[in-house]
């Protein structure tokens, strides 16, 4: 498993192209064999930052063997402001890193600074230019006939709610199937303790997310824990994108690992499988044709936001919570921190109790998760937008209530013959005394530093 | 063969309840003053059972009623009744009615109650829900929303129907309940009307428990009235049946006056229009509040007509009493279950000479008092009942008001001298009245404040209620005020009262119109309901939140101030019984000096700060290390005066401390900081009385908050658990609590205590400090004794009583001299159960005056 995937910000903040960077790193024919799907050149164009995008371009239709500008004269293009060098050297490392540049054509002694000639990677550029003339075929031959986009939303919003529920239920295992189980372990967000699988600090942050960022997490856990570094999986994602929604394509075309992805996409809420056919719903259209946001601002897909659940939530200096909402996941999520009074038709009542804040805490939710949450979903009747400032405060408090006992490893000295004052003085300046009685002659030293204490102890003879 | 060995059985169980239930009443009064924690469940289980008793015997009347519906009078319903109803010892207490016993004022939420959700997703919204501003759940709790465009006037409607629970910024809740919906018919609302209020402020259909819950309530309630016209006692109703049920009682129809006039259904004019408050400028009606939600209401929708009766003639049924026998006949409708609704139609009252009273044009009374008072006048008579409005409101001024409107003998009761002198002062403020013709009747002590009567009179409570002897003056004056009969009892902060004082001052005087003022209507020890029921209902509840937005209220920063314990202190604090405990939490000199910088920065900001100790070993430290002025129990009145002056007009006394004494009447308007050091368990009460005297309106233009609460908690100790308690009233009013564990600037700041040798000579002094002198006033109240009782740890109250002593204190070695007292002397005559404990603490007062004043 990827390090940086159990790391709390990084795997649920990142793209996809930050995986395939990743993978590409281990295994360089990686990339090699996804350039050669237009759709998957075609996305990665897409995600390159503006500027190198442009250098791209310029790029493209340059005869071979002419004078290609080299990395230097880009440079020089520019306007000397360090803005537009900070911008030139973020195109340069994202074209590096995904290997659209190659600095020499055998890839050797590839660096920022090399001031040799650049070259586009063969593969991309001949794809690329393959789509720009519109000359590749239509995607997954075709495919025919198409149903209504509204059963497709409803389907796809099931689907999700149904994962975020199961997060905050996490009573009734049946409801989705163990892959996703696995891959939201294997994410981070749930975690197999001893009264089963719980829901981390890192799912909570998950569940806050939007709809769109969460499908994108969901998709990218499923692609790292069942198929990494797979080219045709990445290849059907990508094809995917450009795919039209609704439209019955044959899956026997696919290859076996893509069939078994198109499975598990079914799960998510992306594709819908049929017997022999498969349909692209409208928000896993969306989701991949717009791979480049995947984390990053509010998702387009209104509808599916919309089904996932609107809460508007009051905070009062009593610590009650009126959240007007119909959706049973909003609720559930709620309950993660609130004591739940009362169910009415258009809102719910609930009470931020110490109990309730207390066992969400544990359950390691932070303080500023819940209050984000509130605040971002506060009813806009509300003062300043945010939760009462007594409230918020509470919650730290009773977050800072959790570790007021610290445990620090060390070690006690005692029992000194002589020598005290110079060992004190000596674990003073190395910072190491945790705690120390110097009417009583004994100390404290933090652990990792009582090696270095025990040598001077040996050194200056002291028993 | 099943059945019929069933069915006896069955009534025997009923007829040993019953007998069950009236014991019970009568352990009531009893039992509660037991500070145990178990007695206190036992006795709340007790009366819930009772409670549950009484529903199944009214639905099992109603079931009989129902049986034969032909005449809705049964004679063996009368006798059933009265079996079960409260026998007092004594006779001229007044008895309550059944709403009484189940009245509950903003109790505690028992939040393990709560434990699960409770789920009515299921009722169907209105399809123009969002213009609505109600949600009514089936457990009685309504959710109002105070955005909605219609938020006043369905306050105005809620507030008269339900109890409010919490009303903070954005949505209320209230509580409906049985003695709130009393209230609601006694101001002129009935059932159906109510129903269709609800129904239209609802986003939902209304539950189908509701309705059939408020048709229960106001059933028998609000049917009949007892009016005093021209001198004559009558009896009013307007449904012939509750007319029949009245009559067939044999005391009321022997106490009817000519016994032959019986059937007569007279065309009456029932609402008198255009009874204008003195002072305001528009006649108030009763039928106003629900015009003026119908009015709003249509608005939104215009698919039904409600039509709300004003000033209509309508057929009213009523029969003339004998005044002598007008005792018996509301203690015989109790009885009956149709308690008579006591108004004065003081307009028409003409063997009571009016008196000279009116209000100066000067005082413009707001629009708040003005609602309060039309509940009072509504329906151009004069209602019986409790006002509540923070203080700071203007509570004196709606009393003021309505004694000008009366225009009759009017008798103020107050809770002590000083607020006799208060009192007095507003009458001559705000009424025409000269102060010289106010009447007083205090105890006569000094020379020059004698007492006298006038055509309004100020007294105190314990003056009336006070058994004893007393000088011969005094019983003269007494037996005066007991003869005469007012037009109005004004009874301000009713909510300090014990209820056996009440019920004995309202046994004693006359009055047919009795108005009860006070800022918070709870006590911890439950005794509310009864109070309230010897008054009247409550006939209005301000918001205070709406006030303050209005300007009315100063706006004040809460703040709950962490004091961690030093190290020393909470050793010993751990070590401690719970009296000395008490003692180390309030002295710990973290404490202290959180003070102290406080009293410092406000003080150069040029704020007035009054410093709240209960714990008077604290109270006196406190002012001695800080040098300022402290006022408790047993300073002087004088003393009092003089320090309360300087603290007014000396620029150069800016800080004054008080104790409990100071919690209720002492008027101090230039106060705008509080501090709180010490307090007394958690007595939300005591928390809201004290936050309201700082809440009369600064002129500090400019500035977010212009008063300041600050209450002082040593953490980790039990005040901490007492503190989130006192708490609870001011949070659901809308207060919020800020938490401040660090103050910027105090470790620069130069205060007292800095060393561990200061402190550590502190803690010597703490735990020499003599016991009696380490805990509170003795004074211990029935109430401090149910809240003790409510420690963190359950019975903390039962250890609160035993004092562990040292030998040396016990054989007067330390230097206390003993006093003997004639203990025999109180038990010569045995005293009815009811007013045992009074008697009780009385004597303990003065055995614990013995122990510490003869030092």
């Amino acid at each position: 498993m990827p390090s940086y995937l159990r790391s709390q910000s990084v795997p649920l903040s990142a793209t996809i192209f930050t995986d395939i960077t990743h993978w590409s790193a281990t295994n360089p024919q990686l990339l090699d064999a996804l350039y050669q799907s237009p759709y998957a050149v075609q996305s990665v164009f897409r995600s390159l930052p503006p500027l190198a995008r442009l250098y791209v371009t310029r790029l493209l239709y340059l005869p071979e063997n002419e004078s290609t500008p080299t990395l230097e004269a880009f440079r020089k293009s520019l306007r000397r402001r360090q803005r537009a060098l900070d911008r030139h050297d973020a195109a340069i490392r994202a074209l590096r890193e995904l290997r659209v540049f190659t600095t020499s054509p055998s890839g050797l002694n590839a660096s920022l600074h090399d001031p040799s000639k650049i070259v586009l990677h063969p593969t991309f550029a001949r794809e690329l230019r393959r789509s720009v003339s519109n000359s590749i075929p239509s995607v997954f031959g075709g495919g025919s006939g198409s149903s209504d986009p509204k059963d497709l939303d409803s389907f796809a919003a099931d689907r999700l709610e149904s994962i975020l529920n199961f997060l905050v239920e996490s009573t009734n295992h049946n409801s989705i199937p163990s892959g996703i189980i696995d891959a939201l372990v294997h994410i981070g967000v749930l975690e197999q303790r001893r009264e089963g699988l719980t829901i981390t600090s890192a799912g909570f942050h998950f569940l806050l997310k939007d709809t769109s960022a969460q499908l994108w997490i969901l998709l990218r856990s499923v692609l790292s824990s069942m198929f990494p570094a797979d080219v045709e999986a990445l290849t059907l994602v990508f094809q995917l994108g450009v795919s039209t929604a609704g439209r019955f394509y044959d899956i026997s075309n696919l290859s076996a690992t893509q069939q078994e992805l198109i499975r598990e996409l079914h799960h998510l809420g992306i594709v819908i499988l049929n017997k022999n056919t498969f349909q692209v719903t409208v928000v896993g259209v969306r989701l991949l044709a717009n791979a480049t946001r995947s984390s990053a601002g509010p998702s387009d897909g209104m509808t599916l936001t919309k089904s996932a659940g609107e809460i508007q939530v009051f905070v009062e200096t009593n610590f009650r919570v009126y959240a007007y909402t119909t959706s049973v996941f909003q609720i559930n999520l709620l309950a993660l921190f609130t004591h739940m009074r009362y169910r009415l038709p258009s809102m719910v009542v609930g009470h931020l109790t110490r109990d309730a804040v207390r066992k969400a805490l544990m359950n390691g939710i932070t303080a500023d998760q819940i209050i984000g949450y509130l605040n971002a979903h506060a009813h806009p009747r509300m003062k300043k937008g945010t939760i009462p400032a007594n409230v918020s405060d509470e919650i730290r408090l009773w977050e800072a209530e959790q570790d007021r006992v610290q445990t620090k490893p060390g070690v006690l000295l005692s029992d000194f013959s002589h020598g005290f004052e110079s060992v004190l003085s000596y674990a003073r300046d190395l910072n190491a005394v945790l705690w120390s009685a110097p009417e009583r002659e004994m100390l404290v030293v933090s652990k990792n530093t009582f090696d270095q204490v025990k040598r001077f102890i040996r050194d200056s003879g002291i028993q | 063969m099943d059945n019929s060995r069933k069915r006896p059985r069955q009534n025997s169980v009923i007829d040993v309840d019953s007998q069950e239930v009236i014991d019970l009443e009568s352990n009531y009064y009893q039992n509660s003053y037991e500070p145990n924690g178990d007695e206190a469940r036992r006795l709340k289980k007790e009366r819930k059972d009772r409670k549950k008793e009484k529903k199944r015997k009214k639905k099992k009347r109603k079931e009989r009623s129902d049986s034969d519906s032909d005449s809705d009078y049964d004679p063996n319903k009368n006798s059933k009744q009265s079996e079960r109803v409260v026998r007092d010892e004594s006779d001229d207490l007044p008895m309550l009615p059944r709403a009484a016993c189940t009245a509950t004022f903003n109790v505690e939420e028992d939040e393990d109650d709560d434990a699960e959700v409770r789920d009515y997703s299921q009722l169907a919204l209105r399809p123009d829900h969002t213009s609505r501003p109600v949600y009514v759940s089936g457990d009685k709790r309504i959710f109002l929303e105070t955005f909605s465009p219609i938020y006043k006037q369905a306050y105005d409607f809620l507030v008269a129907i339900a109890e409010p629970v919490s009303r903070p910024e954005q949505l209320h809740e209230y509580r409906l309940t049985e003695y709130a919906l009393y209230a609601a018919v006694s101001v002129g609302l009935d059932s159906e009307s109510i129903i269709r209020a609800l129904g239209k402020l609802c986003k939902t259909s209304l539950p189908k428990e509701i309705p059939q819950f408020i048709r229960d309530c106001t059933k028998t309630y609000g049917k009949a009235k007892l009016v005093l016209k021209k001198g004559k006692y009558v009896v009013q109703t307007m449904e012939e049946n509750v007319m029949r049920v009245l009559l067939s009682d044999r005391t009321i129809s022997s106490a009817r006056v000519p016994e032959s006039e019986i059937e007569d259904a007279k065309e009456v004019e029932t609402e008198d229009k255009g009874l204008v408050i003195a002072g305001g400028e528009e006649a108030v009606s009763d039928a106003k509040t629900l015009q003026a939600l119908a009015k709003a209401l249509d608005e939104e929708d215009d698919e039904e007509e409600i039509a709300f009766s004003e000033g209509k003639k309508k057929k009213v049924f009523e029969f003339e009493v004998r005044g002598e026998e007008v005792e018996h006949v509301k203690r015989q409708a109790i009885a009956l279950d149709y308690p008579l609704m006591e108004e004065y139609d003081f307009r028409n009252d003409t063997a009571n000479p009016n008196i000279d009273l009116d209000l100066k044009p000067i005082a413009k009374i707001r629009p708040y008092q003005e609602k309060s008072l039309e509940k009072m006048f509504g329906n151009g008579r004069a209602r019986s009942g409790v006002i509540v409005l923070p203080c700071g409101a203007g509570k004196s001024l709606v009393g003021v008001t309505a004694a000008c409107t009366v225009k009759k003998p009017t008798l103020c009761l107050c809770t002590s001298s000083v607020s006799v002198e208060q009192w007095r002062y507003q009458f001559a403020t705000w009424s025409t009245m000269p102060r010289e013709q106010i009447g007083r009747f205090v105890a006569s002590s000094g020379g020059h404040e004698k007492s006298f009567y006038g055509g309004v009179t100020v007294t105190t409570y314990s003056m009336i209620s006070h058994s004893g002897r007393r000088a011969a003056e005094s019983e003269r004056m007494l037996n005066e005020l007991k003869q005469k009969e007012w037009g109005l009892l004004l009874l301000d902060e009713v909510h300090v009262v014990p209820a056996n004082v009440f019920r004995k001052v309202i046994g004693v005087i006359k009055a047919h119109c009795k108005l009860g003022l006070t800022a918070t209507l709870l006590r911890e020890d439950e005794k509310i309901g009864d109070i309230n029921f010897l008054i009247g209902p409550k006939l209005y509840e301000a918001n205070w939140l709406d006030l303050q937005r209005d300007n009315y209220l100063a706006t004040v920063q809460c703040a709950e101030v962490w004091c961690p314990m030093t190290k020393e202190f909470y050793r010993e604090y751990l070590a401690s019984h719970p009296a000395r405990r008490k003692l180390l939490y309030a002295m710990n000199p973290n404490k202290f000096r959180m003070c102290q910088y406080l009293v410092n920065f406000h003080e150069q900001r040029g704020d007035k700060v009054i410093i709240f100790a209960d714990n008077v070993y604290a109270l006196k430290m406190y002012a001695n290390r800080l040098s300022r002025p402290y006022i408790y129990g047993p300073t002087s009145q004088t003393e009092r005066l003089r320090i309360l002056q300087n603290f007014q007009h000396n620029p150069a006394l800016n800080t004054i401390l008080l104790s409990k004494v100071g919690d209720t009447s002492i008027d101090i308007p230039e106060a705008n900081v509080l501090i709180q050091v010490s307090s007394h368990y958690g007595s939300r009460r005591q928390e809201a009385q004290r936050l309201g005297r700082i809440l009369r309106p600064k002129p500090r233009a400019g500035q977010n908050f212009n008063a300041f609460f600050y209450s002082l908690v040593s953490t980790d100790t039990q005040e901490m658990f007492y503190s989130s308690k006192r708490q609870q009233f001011l949070i659901d009013q809308g207060y919020a609590f800020k938490v401040i564990t660090h103050l910027e600037g105090m470790d620069k700041a130069k205060l007292d205590f800095e060393t561990k040798q200061e402190q550590l000579a502190l803690l010597a002094k703490v735990l020499a400090a003599d016991e009696t002198e380490a805990s509170e006033h003795l004074d211990v109240d029935e109430e401090e004794r149910a809240l003790a009782a409510r420690g963190p740890d359950g019975g903390f109250g039962s250890l609160m009583r035993r004092r562990p002593n040292s030998i040396e204190a016990l054989t007067g070695a330390r230097g206390v001299r003993y006093n003997e007292f004639d203990r025999r002397k109180d038990n010569v005559a045995p005293l009815p159960k009811s007013r045992r404990v009074v008697q009780h603490s009385l004597f303990r007062r003065r055995i614990a005056g013995g122990f510490t004043k003869k030092k």
